[in-house]
């Protein structure tokens, strides 16, 4: 019977926020496994895992390592005890070397010198022992991705980690990548070392895991053998099982919509393409239509393509390939303002960043459309006590709640402060109207009340003719509201369902996860017969 | 005419100036090299050089002993940059606006003290104040035209080269200076392997003020004997500029120092050589900004056109 | 419930009584050290003192002081407020309050015309040429990504040298002996005083009205507005479609002519001659006095009067006592660096936003039918 090195007991976290994030989850690794966490976005993975590194402190439970009652404050205590990550997003120094970032903080040393040439044999004894393939005088800008990766790897076994957690380690690799990355798992499996494996990726799971643990909502949804063991009489884990544990539907919210009426094409993305400067594909040939008078859903795990897809479409970022017309009219070449004000409507997923200017005020955040219009400026100069009223009315009209119009957006809470992008992007009144609108995500990370509303005033707009696409990583959202549904996996469209009220969620989870994939042909049907 | 130039510029005595003159930039640039390389623009250097210029003066004519005099503005230096260190790291005020204080602090304050501690505004001749030994190099010193150029220097224009290579060893190869460079580039990185980054951030910061108190002191007890209001004329700065120009490569910033030099000699002998000195004094300046504005354009050009290969490839693939 | 009457403040409210409440500590620690200062150092403190804080109120000569010490840190403080209203940080100010003088004094002394048209057009010209430069430093951010900073401040140097050459060599005046000069300004183009035995002209209020219009322009009109969402948020502003790199340039276009009249201003207005063949430090005086109106245009008048008076107050002190003037600029940069200090004060302020939040909440209880506004 293999032991337990790791047991983790009602770990419970509420965040100051009064968000529940992990709810009484339990957590055992063993020795000499490879074990899988998954879970949707938000499910309460990276609140887990930043509590084992040390990062973040439970609110409850209590954490047993090798049978001994342990406390982690930081990350450095975490290293210490033999618990290293490997961060989704690297924490490499890019014009240092892969030796010099692997001795960071702590150097081998000759006299008061760094003793290099102990660095470099270090890298050359550990790149040997675990078949990695790093040079240690190469710059960390000169690497690809994949070797950033290993190197990643290697800095936590350096500092002595027994018990490596890997933070979807496959999202920005290549197949080919992968599949050298899984080998070298293995043989670190093989040397004695404890791997948490976080993905969305049921195959890549059931390749290379033994055991996984499956989350959803900030619960536990048990731990599974993916291997059944002959002798206790389990079975072999399915691949449905896994999209069935992964992806239910919770509490239902009842919103009344009749079917859609859609009419003429609004959008159209023809063959688009995404490339980035380190090569990698994140949108790769993807056509798809949507129509006015209905909402299309994009659903997906997140980091399959949607961002840069929508980055495209609100001219963000360049259209690397391909053509996006929306009302017959290509995006080529136009102005974000253009594009912004005349052609679409937009509520972005990233609401610090992108949504509000959170040190202003309301009336700031409701008019930047407004600031060219003649009934608010005249030339240039603004009528304030104009935009002011307006304000007023456009919060109350979208039940805004706050002291006054010039109270900080940054006071808000987050349901208050995606009213007011909302708001802004939606309302007849702070802006022209448009034929299109983009939602990324517009429900994250804020109350039922707040949410509700928003999802009213989505279909409200398309029965009065508006072409909107919803993109999604939450299912409820996405099934709630759509009309049809396409899926990205992998930078490109995976399925697409004409009618949602067939679709349930554990098959729409089969495609986001790339368990299934339609034909071409099957897929073709979300362009309605355009571009043949 | 361009005779009497080549003339002057390639003679030793000519050499022997520049290096003179470089001495307090060379300070200044070392200083801003070890201060942006934990990430921080640091304009007090110039405030730096005055405080220490002062205080080293001041300390070594009351006591009249060169040691204390020097560990006096060693001192000051240091404390000027566990100044800026405070307000910046621990109180997060911004390190431009900083910058900008202290050095109004710096210009008001050295006077002051001037006045108060030497009893004139203006300068501290009339006290007896010491200076930095020149130093003869045995042997060196015989050898045709490079004795004349490298010999006699002050023993601080000495110390500065050794500083460029203490430099060099500090941030290349110890691991502290590997800390400094992790924390300048990415600070999260640094952190996520348990560092203490406001803590290197402030003894870099101290260590940087230490350098640049050499370059105060050069300039009131070696280039002259005495401290005067203002007397660094904005060396601090070229010594920012110079580190600018040279990337954080203490090898190129070592070179743009001297090319400071070399146009401040050019307008110190000006009598013979008939150029206007302020155009010469502008021309590093203006070669500075070009190299900036082309460093910086470059490595933009180079991602844009990596890109648009990956996207003709991916093409010509999806055809 | 008894505070339940009690009406609830606004973080902006907050935020503003604790700004203010920085001011008061800064001040009230910059005049503790003064008084500390002069009674360790001086031979008569409470006369020293006295010199120092009523000196500037008792003649008319000391109140022209200080609006001719306010006069030109007004202009550059408002031009600072503009030159960083679209996030940019630039030292521009300094070398174009130079450069501004330098115009004006060149215009001044080469141009024929005999009326007072010719201080219009060496101020016209000097707004111009300063606005034109102060832009350098930005386009070079935004097209090339050099770092403003750094880039304006050797920048500085440049329009230095080439006004000290300039100055040297073409507009120096042989027949003046002490020192390098200009020739005397034309009547033409001198600033006249409009107080009897003070220099005080009409500048420090033309600054005023260009402090009134920086406000309006950043606070009324739809290009100050699109600069606030830059300088705030520069991911909001890409995303609403604002051309990030043409405001900034507007702004900077308009910081640096409004710094280079002030430099104009000054020249004609002070000094017979033009004689600059260094920075006057306007540009670093601007700095702080915009620090210290917190970058709002319409107190930057106030922050310049304040220097102005402790300015006067301590060259009367100087004039009189055994005490430096310089002293000044030390307690001024103390004050600027407690003012500029997020850390000061921030857990109190931080705490007081949460209750005042808290107690918010406790009064209107999440839900549709909570008030709306």
């Amino acid at each position: 019977m293999n032991q337990d090195i790791l047991r983790m007991e009602g770990i419970t976290k509420i965040y100051g926020n009064g968000i529940l994030a992990n709810d009484g989850v339990n957590f055992t690794l063993r020795e000499g496994e490879i074990h899988a966490l998954m879970g949707e976005n938000g499910a309460g993975k990276s609140t887990l895992m930043n509590i084992l590194f040390g990062m973040e402190q439970p609110t409850a439970g209590t954490i047993y390592l090798n049978g001994q009652k342990v406390r982690i404050h930081n990350s450095s205590e975490a290293l210490k005890m033999g618990i290293g990550m490997v961060h989704q997003h690297f924490m490499l120094v890019s014009s240092l070397t892969v030796a010099e970032n692997l001795i960071l903080g702590n150097a081998p040393r000759k006299g008061i010198l760094t003793d290099s040439k102990k660095a470099k044999s270090i890298v050359r004894e550990l790149s040997e022992k675990y078949h990695f393939s790093l040079n240690p005088d190469t710059r960390v800008k000169d690497l690809s991705v994949g070797m950033k990766q290993q190197l990643e790897i290697l800095k936590a076994l350096y500092r002595g980690a027994k018990i490596l957690i890997l933070d979807e380690p496959t999202a920005v690799l290549t197949p080919q990548e992968t599949e050298k990355l899984f080998e070298q798992l293995k043989i670190l499996r093989d040397n004695g070392h404890v791997l948490i494996f976080i993905s969305h990726k049921i195959r890549e799971v059931i390749e290379i895991c033994d055991r996984v643990t499956i989350m959803r909502s900030g619960k536990s949804m048990g731990v599974y053998d993916i291997h059944g063991n002959p002798e206790e009489g389990t079975s072999d884990i399915t691949e449905e099982d896994i999209s069935r544990l992964m992806v239910g539907r919770d509490a239902v919210l009842e919103i009344k919509k009749t079917p859609a009426q859609p009419k003429e094409v609004v959008l159209r993305v023809d063959k688009a393409f995404n490339v980035d400067s380190e090569k990698k594909v994140h949108v790769r040939n993807v056509s798809f239509s949507v129509r006015s008078g209905e909402i299309l859903g994009v659903a997906g795990v997140e980091g399959n393509g949607q961002a840069e897809l929508i980055a495209m479409l609100t001219g963000m970022q360049p259209l690397d390939a391909g053509d996006v017309r929306i009302s017959d009219v290509s995006i080529r070449g136009k102005k974000i303002r253009d594009i912004r004000e005349n052609m679409l409507a937009y509520i972005p997923q990233d609401r610090l960043t992108y949504g509000v200017v959170a040190s202003g005020d309301i009336m700031e955040n409701l008019v930047p459309f407004l600031v060219s219009d003649s009934r608010y400026s005249d030339r240039g100069f603004l009528k304030n006590r104009k935009l002011r009223t307006l304000a007023k009315e456009v919060s109350k009209d979208y039940r805004v709640k706050c002291d006054d119009s010039d109270q900080l957006v940054s006071m808000l809470s987050g349901g208050n402060m995606q009213k007011v992008v909302v708001a802004r992007e939606l309302s007849e009144k702070t802006r022209k109207h448009v034929p299109l609108i983009v939602a990324d995500q517009p429900s994250r990370g804020i109350d039922i009340g707040a949410t509700t509303f928003i999802h009213q005033k989505l279909l409200e707009l398309r029965d009065q003719g508006a072409a909107v696409l919803l993109i999604s990583a939450d299912l409820n959202e996405i099934l709630e509201l759509s009309d049809s549904v396409i899926v990205m996996y992998d930078g490109q469209i995976a399925g697409y369902f004409e009618d949602t009220r067939q679709l349930t969620e554990s098959e729409l989870g089969q495609y986001m996860l790339g368990v299934k994939k339609q034909t071409p042909e099957e897929i073709k049907g979300v362009c309605h017969g355009e571009y043949e | 005419m361009l005779g009497v130039f080549f003339d002057n510029v390639f003679s030793a005595g000519f050499l022997f100036t520049v290096l003179r003159v470089g001495t307090p930039i060379l300070f200044a640039s070392m200083a801003a090299l070890v201060s942006t390389k934990c990430g921080i623009v640091n304009i007090t250097i110039d405030g730096t050089m005055l405080m220490s210029a002062l205080m080293g003066t001041l300390i070594s004519a009351f006591t009249q002993n060169l040691i204390l005099g020097c560990l006096a503005g060693l001192a000051t230096g240091m404390f000027m940059g566990g100044f800026l260190a405070f307000f910046h790291v621990k109180m997060k005020t911004a390190a431009n606006l900083t910058g900008v204080a202290i050095n109004l602090f710096t210009s008001g304050f050295s006077v002051f003290l001037c006045a108060v501690l030497a009893g004139d505004k203006g300068s501290t001749s009339k006290l007896q104040s010491l200076t930095f030994p020149n130093v003869d190099i045995p042997i060196l010193r015989d050898i045709p035209f490079l004795g004349q150029v490298l010999s006699g220097h002050n023993l601080l224009t000495y110390l500065s080269f050794a500083v460029v290579a203490g430099v060099f060893v500090l941030i290349y190869k110890t691991p502290f200076g590997l800390k400094v460079r992790a924390v300048g580039e990415n600070e999260k990185a640094a952190k996520s392997v348990g560092e203490n980054t406001d803590r290197i951030k402030i003894i870099s910061l101290i260590i940087a003020g230490g350098i640049a108190s050499f370059g105060g002191m050069f300039l009131s007890m070696g280039y002259v004997s005495w401290f005067t209001r203002n007397m660094t004329g904005a060396r601090g700065f070229i010594g920012v500029a110079a580190n600018a120009i040279g990337h954080g490569n203490p090898l190129l910033v070592t070179l743009s120092s001297m090319l400071f030099a070399v146009a401040q000699a050019i307008s110190n002998s000006i009598q013979i050589l008939q150029l206007p000195s302020e155009l010469v004094m502008a021309i590093p300046y203006v070669i500075t900004l070009v190299i900036m504005v082309i460093n910086s354009a470059r490595e933009e050009i180079q991602a844009s056109r990596r890109k648009k290969k990956n996207i003709s490839q991916l093409r010509d693939a999806s055809v | 419930m008894a505070n339940t009457n009690k009406k609830l403040k606004s973080a902006k409210q907050i935020q503003r009584e604790f700004n203010a409440l920085k001011l008061l500590a800064a001040f009230g620690i910059g005049m503790l050290i003064i008084v500390v200062v002069v009674f360790i150092i001086a031979d008569e403190p409470l006369k020293a003192l006295k010199y120092f804080f009523l000196g500037p109120l008792d003649s008319v000569r000391h109140l022209g002081g200080i609006l001719e010490n306010a006069t030109p840190v007004l202009f550059t403080g408002v031009a600072t407020c503009l030159l960083f209203a679209a996030g940019d940080i630039t030292l521009a100010g300094e070398g174009v309050a130079y450069f501004g003088g330098f115009i004006a004094a060149t215009v001044a002394v080469s141009v024929q015309i005999e009326s007072k048209l010719l201080l219009v057009l060496a101020l016209l010209a000097a707004g111009l040429v300063g606005g034109l430069i102060a832009v350098i430093p930005v386009i070079a951010k935004h097209k090339f990504h050099s770092d403003s900073f750094i880039f304006s401040l050797l920048l500085n140097y440049v329009l230095l040298y080439v006004g000290v050459y300039v100055l040297n060599y073409y507009l120096h005046d042989y027949g003046y002996t002490s020192g390098v000069a200009t020739a005397l300004f034309p009547e033409g183009a001198v600033l006249t005083s409009i107080i009897k035995k003070t220099n005080v002209n009409v500048g420090f209020f033309i600054g005023l009205i260009f402090a009134g219009l920086a406000w309006f322009f950043a606070n009324r009109t739809k290009w100050g507005y699109e600069a606030k969402l830059v300088r705030q948020n520069p991911g909001f502003a890409k995303y609403t479609g604002v051309n990030i790199t043409r405001i900034s340039v507007l702004v900077a276009l308009l910081g640096g002519m409004i710094a280079a009249v002030g430099g104009g201003i000054d020249v004609l207005g002070k000094a017979p001659r033009f004689s600059w063949v260094a920075m006057p430090g306007y540009g670093w005086d601007g700095f702080m006095v915009a620090t210290l109106a917190y970058q709002n245009p319409l107190l930057v008048p106030l922050a310049a009067l304040f220097l102005g008076y402790i300015r006067t107050g301590a060259q009367i002190m100087n004039l009189y006592s055994d005490i430096p003037l310089e002293l000044i600029s030390a307690i001024q940069a103390i004050m600027i660096l407690m003012i500029a200090s997020k850390a000061l004060m921030n857990n109190l302020q931080q705490r007081q936003i949460e209750r005042q939040t808290r107690l918010r909440n406790e009064r209107q209880p999440e839900g549709e039918e909570a008030t709306e506004c």
